[in-house]
């Protein structure tokens, strides 16, 4: 006999759904912070705009970019734009909303990548808390990077992805008394696929990936090898074979991008360029630098949970911490994938050590109705008062100094918009990109963030030369003939001091971040003329009006 | 034996590895053949043996009479013969002479003698001896020829070479070094592998390249650059107009060579064409603005530029130097140009009057000091008359 379903009975049913416990609603409180925070990082000055004007420059000309379309000194130098989809979200984000879509579009793949990032850790111990303290030494090993935005960050999502899908194919053929089905093997080479598809189109990194999966792969051979003693045993393994047959599915994934193969060739050589030797993140590690701190940390840290853990190693994840800990010595830039690996690694012995100690989280496993409501409130404050809800709700955008981080010379760059002197200007390498893109376009840069593995060695030589005023400072001056030069005071104090003292030039601008010096003739000519109303960018910049050029760099002008 | 879930059969192995060393090696291969493919798009193209001739364009005896030319000629003979003579002496006399150059003076040599003088170690050092550096040195990039290393060098990037080119050299002309012999193809590849766009001299080595590259499509430079004659012409144009040597000169006559070589080949754009014509007008309409009244330019030969005026030269120059260095140039680089960049007669009659003038009173003293810039002011002469100096002797 059937019985009648009443309406208390539906009400009842969904509250009991819709219950989490209070674990979950900290946890949204917690991914909320992360997310309120990455969204309100101030933009840094660097790289991300030569990215959004490449990507523009896609969107506008529906091609990829043969040379550099914003250095005229680097014409002829073939680029391969290794992250033309990356450059395109950007730049569609950038059309869409400005500078704050930009930030949107950092807050969220930042908040999706730390998700994941937390369940593929959360998956390997099983305990929330020991997943998210995990992901927090993750966070502080890579700490010097995570204000970094550049496309790099869709392939850290990227990689996110596949530690989580390899998570779980790993524990499914562990846990399983059959292998894993091979429909399921199936669906985890197809995901594979499709991350690699989109990982080789939206950054460079997608290289990485396959050090993953050969350790995966080498992992498991060592795993049969030790218990089989025999290379037959290692052949006839089917989990062996399975991930070989997963790394070819990712290098054919990786071909489907606009250059093919070539892409994957200009990756491997790409490192071998000689341009970054002189560049920061390209650099061997040194302890005795912030990302020496932080990985010094996380090797303090594996130490300690070495030390008390019981639980064993996997080869693969011996491999994977060894290899990638390697690559972080080599190239400090490598420490963005380091960290995860890193985290990933250490998750089960963190949920361990902290069992033998004796310790325990507050298990409140109640679930309530009002925890679903107040995470759903929590999720809607986050949406609300960030960037990501002005196309919804509108609101104004942040102004200049609070969107953009304190050394982007937005000042200066009004300035320049208002008295372009035209032609050659020696610039910060760092502010070149942003210069590119808000600045007068009738300038040229001398070097950008972007350009430097594109920009022929001499020219990079010539650059480094007169940004740390070498000999024949003035003659390369005068062989590229800069009539204007720009100057970080902050970074380039020998460089402020020089032009300080050039006879023929004069300071025509100035405040507490940087200074424009022109040729005399020059700043006459634009000292006799009243300032033009915007001489128009690559970019629009409706920051402008938040950014008013200081009363002293006007008198400065006068003067 | 039973095989577990994770075993694959033993009899499908040979199938399993078949295939992925097929599927393997192919994309290594395939990426080996791309790789090859890539790097040989980088190998410049094979350069023509013989260099294009340019020919000058006018006969103007009022200009320059047959006496004058005969007067400053047997003036501007190589006096060169005895030990150690200057390099940049020898290979400025030789492009202004030409090889088959025979002097009934002992005290000059001809042209063969100082080509082998440039071209043959073995002759370099019964003058120089065991210096350090010598002219030639074999590298891994070729061989590349000393430059402003002192008085047994040359004098500027790849002079030497457009020097052999100018007087039409062969590239499989036998070169002897410290090593053994080659060809003046060596010292070429040697040129082409060193050179970028924003070296501090450029303008010979863009007059080499004009004259034995083959392709006008262009050529990647060793740090990846692809270079065109357009491009170079830009970066000819790119700074203010006294700036390189001889006061900028150089890179005007380059330039000019560059559209006489374009109208035999088509080495440049219509757009990169009309941008050197145009910017061959603005420099002409300005010297004839600078000519002072006697005729001759000074180092202010360009008025202001958009930086203004131009800083004084350095304290090489003599001021009659400077000015038989500029006039001389100058009137050089116009007998080569197009009629489209040719100022007022009256202009040019007035400047090789002046030039005629001075030399006619030049000491040979005076004539030894300034000789290589008298090369061009007495090849300009010749060359106003229709030849080279060695066919109006």
């Amino acid at each position: 006999m059937s019985q009648a379903v009443t309406a208390e009975d539906i009400d009842s049913g969904f509250a009991e759904r819709l219950a989490i416990p209070r674990s979950y609603l900290l946890l949204t409180v917690l991914f909320g912070v992360v997310f309120l925070y990455y969204s309100y990082l101030p933009l840094f000055h660097s790289d991300i705009w030569g990215h959004v004007i490449y990507g523009e420059w896609i969107l506008e000309n529906g091609q990829l970019p043969e040379s550099d379309p914003y250095l005229t000194l680097v014409d002829g130098v073939p680029v391969t734009c290794t992250a033309w989809l990356g450059q395109v979200i950007f730049a569609a984000a950038f059309r869409a909303d400005g500078a704050e879509a930009v930030s949107v579009i950092f807050g969220v793949t930042n908040l999706a990548t730390w998700l994941i990032l937390t369940v593929a850790c959360y998956l390997r111990c099983r305990s929330i808390w020991c997943a998210v303290a995990a992901a927090f030494f993750c966070w502080v090993a890579a700490w010097s990077r995570h204000a970094v935005v550049r496309p790099e960050i869709f392939g850290s999502l990227c990689f996110g992805i596949l530690l989580l899908m390899i998570i779980v194919r790993t524990q499914a053929s562990q846990t399983s008394d059959n292998p894993l089905s091979a429909f399921r093997n199936v669906l985890f080479n197809v995901g594979v696929g499709l991350v690699f598809a989109l990982w080789a189109n939206l950054h460079g990194s997608f290289i990485v990936g396959f050090g993953v999966l050969g350790c995966q792969l080498l992992g498991r051979a060592i795993e049969v090898g030790v218990k089989s003693r025999s290379l037959m045993g290692i052949l006839q393994d089917r989990d062996c074979w399975r991930w070989l047959v997963t790394c070819e599915v990712a290098l054919l994934a990786t071909l489907v991008n606009p250059y093919g193969i070539d892409l994957l060739i200009h990756t491997l050589v790409f490192p071998s360029n000689p341009n970054l030797q002189d560049v920061l993140e390209w650099f061997s590690l040194e302890m005795v630098s912030y990302e020496g701190i932080e990985i010094g940390f996380s090797w303090i840290v594996l130490a300690i949970l070495l030390r008390f853990s019981r639980v064993s190693f996997r080869p693969a994840d011996v491999l994977m911490l060894s290899i990638f800990c390697f690559a972080t010595v080599l190239r400090v830039r490598m420490q963005n994938w380091y960290a995860p690996v890193f985290a990933i690694v250490l998750a089960p012995h963190i949920a361990d050590v902290v069992s033998r100690a004796g310790l325990r989280f507050p298990s409140d496993e109640t679930r309530s109705p009002l925890n679903a409501w107040l995470a759903l409130f929590v999720i809607w404050v986050c949406f609300a008062v960030t960037p990501v809800s002005r196309p919804l709700l509108g609101g104004d955008e942040r102004p200049a100094d609070k969107l953009f981080g304190k050394a982007t010379p937005v000042k200066l760059t009004q300035f320049l918009r208002e008295h372009s002197p035209g032609g050659q200007v020696l610039n910060p390498q760092w502010w070149g990109d942003w210069l590119a893109a808000f600045g007068p376009a009738d300038i040229d840069m001398l070097m950008t963030t972007n350009a430097v593995h594109i920009a022929p060695q001499r020219l990079w030589q010539d650059y480094m030369s007169v940004a740390q005023v070498g000999p024949s400072f003035e003659a390369t001056l005068d062989r590229y003939r800069v009539n204007t030069i720009i100057v970080h005071k902050e970074l380039q104090v020998q460089l402020e001091r020089k032009t300080r003292s050039l006879v023929g030039w004069k300071i025509v601008y100035e405040d507490d971040l940087g200074l424009i010096a022109m040729r005399n003739a020059i700043a006459s000519r634009i000292n006799s003329k009243s300032p033009t109303a915007d001489t128009g960018s690559r970019l629009p910049a409706s920051w402008m009006n938040t950014a008013d050029t200081s009363e002293a760099a006007k008198e400065m002008v006068q003067r | 034996m039973s095989l577990s879930a994770h075993e694959i059969p033993t009899r499908r192995l040979p199938v399993f590895l078949l295939l992925h060393v097929l599927f393997l090696s192919g994309g290594v291969a395939w990426a080996t053949i791309r790789y090859r493919n890539m790097e040989e798009a980088k190998i410049p193209p094979v350069p023509r043996e013989e260099p294009v001739q340019v020919r000058p364009l006018y006969d103007d005896p009022r200009a320059v009479s047959d006496d004058e030319l005969r007067r400053v000629l047997v003036k501007l003979q190589p006096r060169l013969r005895g030990p150690a003579p200057k390099i940049n002496h020898v290979d400025h006399a030789l492009r202004m002479w030409g090889a088959p150059a025979v002097f009934d003076d002992e005290d000059c040599l001809s042209g063969v003698e100082m080509r082998e003088l440039l071209l043959d170690h073995r002759r370099y050092a019964e003058q120089w001896g065991d210096v350090s550096p010598a002219l030639l040195t074999p590298t891994d990039k070729g061989v590349t020829v000393s430059v402003q290393l002192g008085p047994q060098t040359s004098s500027h990037v790849d002079h030497t070479l457009a020097t052999m080119a100018e007087i039409g050299t062969s590239l499989d002309y036998p070169v002897m070094t410290s090593k053994g012999e080659v060809s003046l193809r060596d010292i070429f590849q040697a040129a082409l592998k060193t050179f970028t766009i924003n070296q501090i001299e450029y303008e010979w080595s863009t007059l080499v390249f004009a004259m034995y590259m083959p392709e006008p499509s262009g050529w990647y430079s060793t740090d990846g650059q692809l270079i065109t004659f357009d491009r170079l012409a830009d970066r000819i144009m790119r700074q203010r107009l006294t700036q390189g040597v001889c006061r900028g000169n150089h890179r005007t006559y380059t330039l000019v060579m560059l559209l006489r070589i374009d109208d035999q080949i088509r080495i440049l754009s219509d757009e990169g064409r009309a941008g050197i014509l145009a910017w061959l007008q603005d420099v002409t309409d300005r010297l004839v603005r600078s000519q002072r009244s006697e005729g001759f330019w000074d180092d202010q030969w360009s008025g202001a530029e958009v930086e203004g005026t131009p800083p004084p030269p350095g304290s090489n120059f003599t001021e009659l130097g400077m000015k038989l260095n500029v006039t001389g140039h100058v009137l050089e680089w116009w007998a080569m140009a197009p009629q489209e960049v040719q100022p007022p007669d009256d202009v040019r009659r007035r400047a090789t009057s002046w030039l005629i003038h001075e030399i006619d009173e030049l000491s040979p003293a005076e004539v030894r000091s300034n000789y290589t810039y008298l090369t061009h002011a007495g090849r300009a002469l010749a060359m106003w008359r229709g030849c080279f100096p060695h066919e109006c002797q």
